[in-house]
């Protein structure tokens, strides 16, 4: 089956069978807003919501998935995702409980090993820190992580599995989901735009 | 001592002398060409001396010499000739030797007897025994230092001590090279139960990770070398050969081994003990309940290719709502399976016994591990079935976007109201007029009348599809009285369609309290319907859309594309195998022993990557080691890498070029 072709970045939202999915509704449309308003890639001004169990999932480049429930693919989601990475897309899956520890984490990095290979910690130095904004010292930490909320700790790194020098699955325990997780319009309150970091994501899940 | 002593005397010596360099000539001789065999192995070792026709060319060779020679000194065994040549030694004897000799007893003898004592005959006959032995011996010590000298060991340090001594394993087949016969002593993990096999001269030895492969060699251990991968490995001296140990690495690998120039190559390729599978049987699907009453029966079953070590279940339960989440893992004991290969494991489940809260969701699997040891166990687990218990306002979730009540709720509540007017008509009926009691009844017929009228319309859109969707002759066949289709469809609000028809009829002819049964009923059945047509959908996340014009780059910060890497071409890999390939057979003409090491490298890399390309290379290695014709393996080869040729019907268009 051959999907249209695709002329804008749409950014997709996966919806699995086991968990709560849609526990961050307003993250796709800032980072949406973010891509747009930092750079000049085409952009879709709204998401969309593809099951995993859909082979729609293949038309996407980027699928972003998260909740804080335990987490586990369908034979047919498990298949469905395998086919995405290894036509060279790239899933970003958060842990929206920020914590190790918790259901979704074990859950979710157990069916990760299982669906795509043993994670590793994801060395700060990757090009997915500098592919757009520079980050320094890896993946900026989250106000959860600097609250003392979840595990009460701030995770030096992103894990990710990687094929050669590209990532295929990104996963974070620093909760971004609950760091983006609100109205593009209230980004103008911030000092600083905490969103730059799903620009990279986006901008690195495009190009690499 | 007499003449006759003295020449007997004389003939021993020189015979001893004669067998003596007799024999040693032939030693030095049979050295002589061990030495100029090695010699030549070193020079050109693509000539390869036959080691058997060797040893016999060397056996017949000194035995020669030594019969030659012994043949050429047989006068030694001559008494007379003896005398003759001390005399012709000693001429000043004047032949009185010879005269002693043949005359003991002549009357001269004591004259001439002293004439004899007075020449040195031992003396000649000492030299003599020097000049014929000493050069021999020379000759042994020069052939066997040269021998021992030459870098071809395996004749000399070791090579020939263990030839001449017989302590040599296979001695006559390691004349050219000591890896070109090996076996391989395979021990499993133990955690197997497998016995050890002896594999003989293999090209490639397969097994699972872990296990221990002792290879073995004959001859010295000296100068045979090993490298697994990169890495060197160590070979020692055992039962009279050389041999080493290695165990069998996670990924395919070569195992080269080394003799002076000889090379050897062992494709060491690893079976990975794969995880059990396990599959949840019973339950088959989710659920959602409101109450935790229910008792689950479980059951699971479980394979493994070596052997399973247990299954148990293992319950997640998840218990929070918004940000806060906790969880508790509970697990039954282990159902231990003892090795077997397959099993299954049930268990009961009563979900009450868990004390779950509304929104706690209990999430079963079942998980299952293998017997190894060595790098596991490994483990799989099933497909995770999840039992949910719902919450008591998750219907109306803020999640779910607020809808406006349905119409028929609207009709619901209006019914209610036209009820309690009609009992308070009835009521009043002894105290008004008849008049009055036939307006207000009327003004309520007209109401109920109106409900009537909107469940139809109500009952209809319902049924004729959404805007306009439906087939409009289906619809109207459906008002001209299909009622039985009506009532299998939405037989509630059927029932309250028909209820307030009675109840109308009643309340328009002035009779309040005939209408009220069917009015109740009419309001118990729209309730029904009420409930039966609302339909509780996942909460959809609010739809935000970003006006991308206007917040097109209006972004404060500036990012900069960093410098993308040229990532290699997807098929690299494939086309590497494929060029090393096609310069292996281009090898096979010219030097066909590079070539077969090519391809046994080439089938390492290819063991993990094309895994059919590999297996007819092991073929084409195993033909060419056995002097097979190789083509067919050759050809499976390039098929395997290249694909099937694609036949196409007919010529193909002429190109213009």
């Amino acid at each position: 089956m051959v999907g249209p072709l695709m002329t804008e970045f749409i950014f997709c939202t996966g919806r699995y069978e086991s968990g709560d999915w849609d526990s961050a509704p307003t993250l796709p449309a800032n980072l949406i807003d973010s891509v747009a308003r930092y750079t000049e890639i085409a952009t879709a001004p709204a998401g969309v919501i593809v099951p995993l169990s859909s082979e729609r999932i293949l038309e996407y480049p980027l699928v972003y998935l998260t909740g804080h429930m335990p987490f586990r693919f369908t034979e047919v989601e498990r298949k469905n995702v395998q086919k995405l990475v290894d036509r060279g897309g790239m899933v970003f899956i958060d842990d929206h409980n920020h914590d190790i520890d918790g259901v979704f984490s074990k859950t979710a990095l157990e069916e990760v090993a299982r669906t795509f290979g043993k994670p590793i910690d994801l060395p700060n130095t990757n090009p997915i820190y500098s592919c757009f904004f520079k980050f320094e010292d890896g993946p900026p930490a989250t106000s959860h992580e600097l609250n003392g909320w979840g595990d009460n700790l701030v995770h030096k790194n992103l894990k990710a599995v990687m094929k050669g020098d590209r990532i295929q699955v990104l996963f974070s325990n620093k909760d971004y989901s609950s760091e983006w997780n609100y109205h593009p319009d209230n980004k103008r309150f911030s000092a600083v735009d905490n969103t730059r970091f799903g620009v990279n994501i986006v901008v690195y899940a495009l190009t690499r | 001592m007499t003449s006759a002593q003295r020449v007997r005397r004389a003939q021993q010596l020189l015979g001893v002398g004669a067998v003596t360099a007799a024999v040693a000539w032939g030693v030095a001789a049979s050295i002589g060409i061990l030495a100029a065999a090695s010699l030549l192995n070193w020079i050109s070792p693509t000539v390869g001396v036959a080691t058997d026709w060797l040893a016999i060319v060397t056996l017949v060779t000194g035995i020669a010499v030594a019969a030659v020679l012994i043949w050429r000194a047989r006068h030694v065994g001559s008494f007379s000739r003896v005398a003759l040549w001390i005399e012709e030694n000693l001429p000043g004897l004047q032949y009185s030797l010879v005269t002693a000799v043949e005359s003991e007893r002549s009357a001269f003898a004591e004259g001439i007897e002293s004439a004899v004592e007075r020449e040195d005959i031992s003396g000649v006959t000492n030299r003599a025994f020097r000049r014929s032995v000493l050069p021999a011996l020379a000759a042994v010590v020069i052939a066997g230092t040269l021998l021992y000298v030459l870098p071809t060991s395996e004749l000399s340090r070791g090579g020939l001590l263990d030839r001449l001594t017989g302590s040599g394993r296979n001695t006559a087949g390691h004349l050219a090279s000591r890896v070109e016969k090996i076996s391989v002593d395979l021990t499993p993990p133990s955690y197997t139960g497998e016995k050890t096999s002896t594999l003989d001269d293999p090209s490639s030895v397969t097994a699972l990770v872990g296990s221990r492969l002792v290879v073995r060699g004959g001859g010295s251990s000296s100068g045979v070398t090993a490298n697994l991968g990169n890495s060197g490995v160590q070979t020692h001296d055992s039962n009279g050969g050389w041999a080493l140990t290695v165990a069998m690495p996670q990924k395919p690998v070569a195992l080269t081994l080394h003799d002076r120039q000889f090379e050897r190559i062992v494709v060491l390729e690893p079976r990975i003990d794969n995880p059990p599978k396990i599959v949840l049987t019973s339950p088959v699907r989710d659920t959602t309940m409101r109450v935790a009453k229910l008792v689950l029966n479980l059951s699971a079953s479980a394979t493994d290719d070596i052997g399973l070590s247990g299954a148990y279940f293992e319950y997640l339960v998840t218990t929070g709502s918004g940000e806060i989440f906790s969880a508790r893992t509970i697990t039954t004991p282990l159902v231990r399976f003892g090795g077997s290969r397959t099993g299954s494991i049930s268990a009961t489940l009563d979900l009450g016994s868990l004390k779950l809260n509304q929104g706690d969701v209990v999430s079963i699997r079942a998980i299952a591990q293998d017997i190894n040891t060595l790098s596991g166990p490994g483990l799989a687990t099933s497909d995770t079935r999840t039992f949910r218990i719902a919450r008591a306002d998750e219907y109306d979730s803020v999640a779910v976007d607020a809808a406006a009540p349905p119409p028929i709720d609207s009709s619901a509540l209006s019914q209610r109201m036209l009820i309690m007017m009609t009992e308070q008509l009835v009521k009043d009926s002894k105290k008004i007029s008849h008049t009055d009691l036939v307006r207000r009844s009327g003004e309520i017929g007209d109401m109920e009348n109106r409900v009537k009228n909107r469940v139809h319309e109500i009952l209809y859109e319902t049924e004729s599809g959404p805007e306009g969707e439906a087939d409009p002759a289906a619809g109207l066949q459906a008002e001209e009285g299909s009622d039985e289709v009506h009532a299998v469809q939405n037989p509630d609000l059927f029932q309250a369609y028909q209820a307030l028809w009675d109840a109308v009829r009643s309340l328009q002819i002035a009779e309040p309290a005939t209408a009220l049964p069917p009015m109740r009923v009419a309001l118990k059945a729209l309730d029904r319907a009420r409930l039966a047509n609302r339909l509780y959908l996942r909460g959809m996340p609010p739809k935000v859309i970003v006006d991308i014009a206007r917040v097109r780059m209006a972004g404060k910060e500036k990012g900069i594309a960093s410098t993308r890497t040229p990532g290699s071409a997807a098929d690299s890999a494939h086309a590497n195998l494929e060029r090393r390939f096609a310069d292996a057979i281009d090898l096979l003409q010219r030097a066909p022993a590079n070539a077969v090491r090519d391809l046994t490298l080439l089938r390492v890399e290819a063991l993990s990557t094309s895994p059919a390309f590999a297996a007819a290379l092991s073929d084409a290695v195993d033909a060419f080691r056995k002097g097979r014709d190789a083509t067919l393996p050759l050809l499976r080869a390039r098929r395997a890498l290249s694909g099937e040729p694609i036949i196409q019907p007919g010529l193909s268009a002429w190109s213009g070029h």
